[in-house]
């Protein structure tokens, strides 16, 4: 996974509700057809670098199978944020598919 | 807001710290019942995940301070000496620092300090601090500047009993309008500088405790200097040394240099640039005020053809204060830094050197850190 997409993929799935560490990594794989891999080890860091930004809430409750976990949820300034990422991943993208198209 | 949000983190630690394990423990158990990737280290994988929320350098410093306590604890030996290096350097620069301070910043205790000036004499190629006497006589009664002029002349030459004795003349009411409070007796004053005044002679502190053992009788005695008598009239206090501090020993009126000093100039002589000028402006006056008055006296002292100042002089005023902390510029002061600087550097060099030994001691303890994969 390209560096910095981990946050704005993780904002983007919060988009359509809140969901625990464990649910964003599997929609994250599921969604990217099983490319893209959240690792652990980088999510929770990335989790918790959002909730002191204020880009995310987190809540406490229980998952599907009862166990207890924390939901997050897209904060308004999270909204803004995933707004101003995505136009800058477009950008860039386009850039470089630019590069890749005449080069 | 995320400072907010930061300090409140910093409180609930360990509530957030809980909170956090739970919640990887929790991913962990699910992810065992679908497929096994690794996790890596849990406390690794907690500890960057708390680097979010920006205290972890605190727990580290937390962990170098008790540590190096430790460490200092079970070498005394090491810690003494460190200790003493730390000492040894710090002290000599605090004894360097105060003796400097005392020899060239002595503060002048004077009601007027803050606003005294002193006037130089600058032309297009040099400076003077003195001028001659009767110009600033002349100054002070033609002008409406000053609050009071007070002058100083310096004069080598005065043979005490038992040998010279650094001297200074001062006009007519310049120890009242400094307001100087005497030690002993009473200072010079106007009836000093009358005519047919008997002469007399205000000692210096230091020289009255030196050479009078500090004789508290001494007022109203008389003794000869350069061969001629000389009453004492009093004592100046210790804590004064003239405007500018040269160690006087003996105050006279500027009346009595002809009287003491064999071919001196007395003060009518317009011709000799010897004698320090200071005054202190009157209330609200400007200083550019003061300067430009004074250059048109100059013009007009030129015109009396009596006195020779440069033709380019311009009078200035500056800051008394200012002009006694220059004594402290150049020389010294590079002399001094240079001395303070080379102490430090022996001092950092001795500690750099024990610290290094006790580095090489360590390596091997580093090199177990290293391979259990803990905190160096």
């Amino acid at each position: 996974m390209p560096p910095g997409a981990l946050g704005m993929l993780i904002l983007r799935v919060l988009q359509t509700g809140p969901l625990h560490g464990y649910a964003i990594a599997q929609r994250i794989r599921q969604l990217s057809g099983e490319v893209l891999e959240a690792e652990e080890g980088s999510l929770y860091p990335a989790l918790q670098r959002m909730l002191m930004e204020g880009w995310v809430t987190g809540e406490w409750g229980f998952s599907e199978t009862k166990r207890r976990v924390r939901f997050y949820s897209l904060t308004k300034t999270g909204q803004k944020r995933l707004k101003q990422e995505i136009a800058e991943y477009e950008q860039v993208s386009a850039a470089i598919q630019g590069i890749l198209r005449t080069a | 807001m995320k400072l907010l949000r930061r300090i409140r983190y910093l409180l609930n630690r360990g509530r957030l710290e809980r909170e956090l394990r739970d919640e990887m423990s929790a991913h962990r158990a699910m992810l065992a019942t679908d497929r096994k990737t690794s996790f890596g280290s849990d406390l690794r994988l907690r500890e960057e995940s708390r680097d979010a929320w920006g205290w972890n350098w605190l727990d580290q410093l937390r962990q170098d301070l008790a540590y190096g306590t430790r460490q200092l604890r079970r070498a005394p030996g090491f810690t003494f000496t460190v200790v003493s290096i730390l000492a040894l350097g710090a002290g000599l620069n605090l004894a360097a620092f105060h003796i400097f301070n005392a020899t060239y910043h002595s503060r002048i205790s004077l009601r007027d300090a803050d606003s005294l000036l002193r006037f130089v004499r600058q032309s297009r190629s040099s400076r003077s601090n003195t001028f001659p006497y009767g110009a600033i006589a002349f100054y002070r009664d033609n002008s409406t500047v000053f609050s009071y002029v007070a002058t100083e002349t310096s004069a080598g030459g005065v043979l005490a009993e038992d040998g010279p004795a650094r001297s200074t003349f001062v006009s007519e009411t310049y120890f009242p309008d400094l307001g100087v409070v005497p030690a002993l007796g009473r200072l010079l004053d106007v009836r000093d500088s009358q005519p047919n005044a008997p002469p007399s002679v205000v000692l210096g502190y230091r020289f009255w405790q030196n050479k009078y053992g500090g004789d508290s009788e001494i007022a109203g005695k008389k003794i000869r200097l350069n061969d001629k008598s000389v009453e004492i009239v009093g004592v100046a206090p210790a804590n004064f040394d003239g405007l500018a501090p040269r160690g006087t020993a003996l105050w006279f009126p500027m009346t009595a240099r002809p009287y003491l000093i064999e071919g001196g100039y007395g003060p009518a002589d317009l011709s000799r640039a010897d004698t320090a000028m200071y005054a202190k402006l009157k209330p609200g006056v400007p200083v550019a005020q003061a300067e430009a008055q004074l250059g048109l006296l100059t013009v007009e002292l030129r015109n009396r053809s009596s006195i020779t100042l440069e033709g380019e002089d311009v009078v200035r005023g500056e800051s008394l204060l200012s002009a006694r902390a220059d004594l402290g510029r150049g020389r010294p002061v590079a002399l001094l830094a240079s001395l303070v600087f080379l102490i430090l550097l022996s001092a950092c060099a001795n500690l750099g050197n024990v610290l290094l030994a006790r580095g090489l001691a360590r390596q091997r303890e580093l090199q177990t850190r290293v391979a259990v994969g803990a905190g160096r």
